[in-house]
């Protein structure tokens, strides 16, 4: 009996060690800030709310902690893309003024690993502004800072919730600065081949309903555009 | 020396069936917003725009992935861009010309795309096909895609020794 107790008693005490390894990983790749928040290039800034229950439309399998929104909008159940949600919302622009519409499909990649700190997320962007014209963006994002910095310290918390602000990039590639590739298609943007970042902002969040109060923006960075060289 | 290429051409064929599709349509001219309870943006910016989201569905008629189709007009431009993501696979970025091809479709051309389509160029069609079928529940008809594409050239390595 008693040494079914101490291999029970290793066995628990393994997996916590591994779920603290996990979580405090030293091997796990630093955040990086992304250098489009710092460039000197024009750029399109774009915000739009993460809060399922505060876009136009959102769905996924039905079973994920965020419910679709309206009630009433078909569930992505089937295999090839139960892993996937779709999110319909307004953009705003740096004024806060409304801007356009984006459509953001993510799916979950076969990329992720936890061991070395990759929560992966495949996504694409579908963005028109009237202003602009109409653009698609295509990401991979890495969101293990966030699992390990919000979404397990809400689960550790007692009343399943974090509070706090936090602000980071999610964007993770494919490009080789960890931005995303961008492809205008149409209005001022169209046979344009940009750069964007995406970063989550938020002020709180529960392990039971999702996103409290969060709020997701983008950096859309335009080609520079060459000065004509005044003539000697 | 002769430079050998890959050239790789892909014909792929999609689906969309309506109504049973169809996840989402947003427009300002909808009295019956799809699904019920959507609520699109009444502000005038939107009032040319129209965005509809549906499951795709390939050849042997199984869903594997969502596709997105936005419709809208800008002073002068119109235009209808498609994108379809297909979660296995990757995403497809297409631009279509507005101007219907024969009457009953249209043309696109491949924009870009992501993982297996990264690097693809090639087009899209689609083409509305009612459905003839007097069964009950019958769909009333398909949205369908042809897709062509090509992958970039890449030259074959060459083997030492050879001319």
């Amino acid at each position: 009996m008693k040494y079914f107790i101490t291999l029970l008693l290793g066995v628990v005490a393994g997996a916590i060690l591994f779920g603290l390894a996990l979580i405090y990983n030293p091997l796990a790749k630093d955040s990086r800030a992304s250098p489009l928040s710092v460039t000197d290039a024009e750029i399109i800034a774009l915000s739009y709310p993460v809060v399922p229950s505060e876009s136009i439309a959102y769905t996924n399998n039905g079973e994920s902690i965020h419910p679709p929104h309206p009630p009433k909008i078909p569930q992505l159940w089937e295999g090839p893309v139960r892993q996937t949600s779709a999110l319909v919302t307004t953009m705003s622009n740096a004024r806060g003024e409304l801007a356009g519409v984006g459509i953001k499909l993510s799916s979950r990649s076969e990329s992720s690993r936890l061991i070395s700190g990759d929560a992966i997320v495949d996504s694409v962007w579908y963005i028109y502004l009237p202003e602009h014209g109409g653009m698609f963006i295509g990401q991979t994002e890495n969101y293990w800072d966030f699992i390990r910095e919000v979404a397990f310290p809400a689960w550790l918390s007692s009343a399943n919730t974090w509070r706090g602000t936090w602000l980071e990039d999610v964007t993770s590639g494919p490009g080789v600065l960890g931005t995303a590739y961008v492809s205008g298609t149409s209005g001022q943007l169209r046979g344009l081949d940009m750069e964007a970042s995406e970063s989550l902002y938020l002020q709180a969040f529960s392990s039971e309903t999702g996103f409290i109060a969060a709020e997701g923006r983008l950096i859309i960075e335009l080609p520079e555009v060459a000065d004509e060289q005044p003539a000697d | 020396m002769v430079k050998t290429f890959i050239i790789g051409l892909v014909l792929e064929s999609f689906h969309v069936k309506i109504p049973v599709d169809r996840i989402m349509t947003g427009a300002q001219s909808d009295a019956s917003p799809v699904p019920p309870g959507l609520e699109w943006p009444v502000d005038p910016l939107f009032s040319d725009v129209r965005s509809e989201m549906f499951k795709v569905r390939n050849a042997r008629d199984l869903v594997v992935g969502v596709g997105v189709r936005t419709a809208a007009r800008n002073g002068d431009e119109n235009v209808v861009d498609w994108l379809l993501h297909l979660p296995a696979r990757g995403s497809l970025f297409v631009r279509m010309d507005p101007s219907p091809q024969g009457g009953s479709g249209r043309i696109g051309t491949v924009v870009s795309g992501t993982r297996e389509f990264a690097g693809l160029r090639g087009s899209l069609g689609e083409r509305w096909v009612a459905n003839e079928s007097t069964e009950e529940d019958a769909p009333t008809g398909k949205i369908e895609l042809r897709a062509r594409y090509i992958g970039e050239l890449k030259p074959l390595p060459v083997e030492e020794g050879a001319e």
